[in-house]
């Protein structure tokens, strides 16, 4: 599992990593390799928005819970984690500040429910984009990911199959 | 003789053909208002006057929804995922609502409870986005409550975060309002194209045959 981590941290940032990955490798998180992010998605919006919803399929292959604290882009000035909520015919937004995810279990980040808030977009994105990601747990794992910009019906429709 | 046998063949065929037309009738006719999801019947709400404003800048009110059917979704453009989710779906649903409103149009509009931060152009590119005939309407805070009070809407404003973001709580239904201009109906989310539009068939159809 370290030995992935290195090789992905080698060919993402080059060899300095090697380095800090070689020095981290003894302390690496308990089931840092074993998360996996799939179908991650971000909703095309107008241009006019400030905010955008970033969507995915989180899955923690491992036996140990892990803790996601937030996540971080390039492309974002920051990112929030938010579940929307119904209650009484009224929608609300509420933020997470963390989400448990236990060992063997996956937790999906859905139009309605669970969404990454993206604020502030340095550029706009283009349909099909990949929009760079990374996941950041609470034990330090951090983990680089790709999102494609999709439109929300096409993404919504996509993730329903 | 033989003429007032046919006169009793007459009446007994008469009969026949109008119990039939009353069956026929009542095959065809929308079944009984209380077991319509969604209809506001009897005593649909006559709105009382409103103005707001729309996304041209043009002032929109009770006028602009005598004539047509109207679906209104309250919400804002800050909020990243239901607002964006129900959009996209009234503009997938478009299609399915006009064929249901048959020769009578049907606008679909955005309201923003979030006016202060939702300005007017900003408004038109947003609604323009989802669908290019879509309505926008905003105005000040007690305009647009001079609106959603008559009702029933409610949105709250939360509390600001140090980087001077806030969140809008808001009615997640969309809003049926009908060609008198009267709200007739509510469609309650979740929502999604196909059962929305079922629901405002049976919503317009039932307006339309009771002749109201």
């Amino acid at each position: 599992m370290n030995i992935f981590m290195c090789r992905w941290k080698k060919s993402k940032y080059g060899l300095t990593f090697i380095l800090v990955c070689m020095l981290s490798s003894l302390p690496l998180p308990a089931g840092a390799a074993d998360i996996t992010a799939t179908d991650l998605w971000i909703s095309a919006a107008p241009p006019v928005v400030r905010v955008n919803a970033g969507y995915m399929k989180l899955t923690n292959n491992g036996t140990d819970g892990v803790i996601l604290v937030g996540a971080e882009s390039p492309r974002f000035a920051r990112i929030e984690m938010h579940l929307s909520e119904m209650k009484s015919g009224t929608y609300a937004m509420h933020r997470q500040y963390s989400l448990l995810l236990e060992g063997g279990k996956s937790l999906t980040f859905a139009p309605g429910g669970l969404h990454l808030m993206l604020f502030d977009a340095t550029q706009s994105q283009k349909p099909k984009e990949k929009i760079p990601l990374t996941l950041i747990f609470a034990d330090g794992l951090r983990i680089a990911v790709k999102a494609e910009v999709r439109p929300l019906q096409s993404g919504a429709g996509h993730h329903n199959h | 003789m033989q003429t007032r046998a046919h006169l009793v063949l007459a009446l007994v065929l008469a009969v026949i053909a109008a119990g039939a037309g009353v069956f026929v009738a009542r095959q065809t006719a929308s079944p009984p208002a209380g077991t319509i999801e969604g209809l506001l019947w009897p005593n649909p709400k006559i709105l009382a006057p409103f103005n707001v404003v729309d996304q041209n800048g043009q002032p929109f009110t009770n006028d602009n929804l005598t004539g047509r059917w109207s679906l209104l979704f309250f919400g804002f453009t800050h909020c990243p995922d239901i607002c964006p989710v129900t959009l996209s779906v009234l503009a997938q649903a478009k299609p399915g609502l006009a064929t249901a409103a048959g020769a009578t149009p049907v606008q679909i509009i955005f309201v923003s409870v979030d006016p202060e931060r939702d300005a007017t152009p900003q408004l038109a590119e947003y609604v323009r986005y989802f669908d290019p005939g879509f309505l926008g309407l905003g105005g000040t805070v007690d305009q647009i409550r001079a609106l959603t009070s008559q009702l029933g809407v409610a949105f709250f404003h939360g509390t600001p975060t140090p980087a001077g973001d806030y969140s809008v709580d808001h009615s997640a239904a969309v809003f049926v309002i009908d060609p008198q201009a009267r709200f007739v109906g509510v469609l309650s989310a979740p929502h999604q194209a196909e059962s929305m539009t079922a629901r405002f068939q049976a919503i317009a159809d039932f307006i339309g045959q009771a002749g109201q």
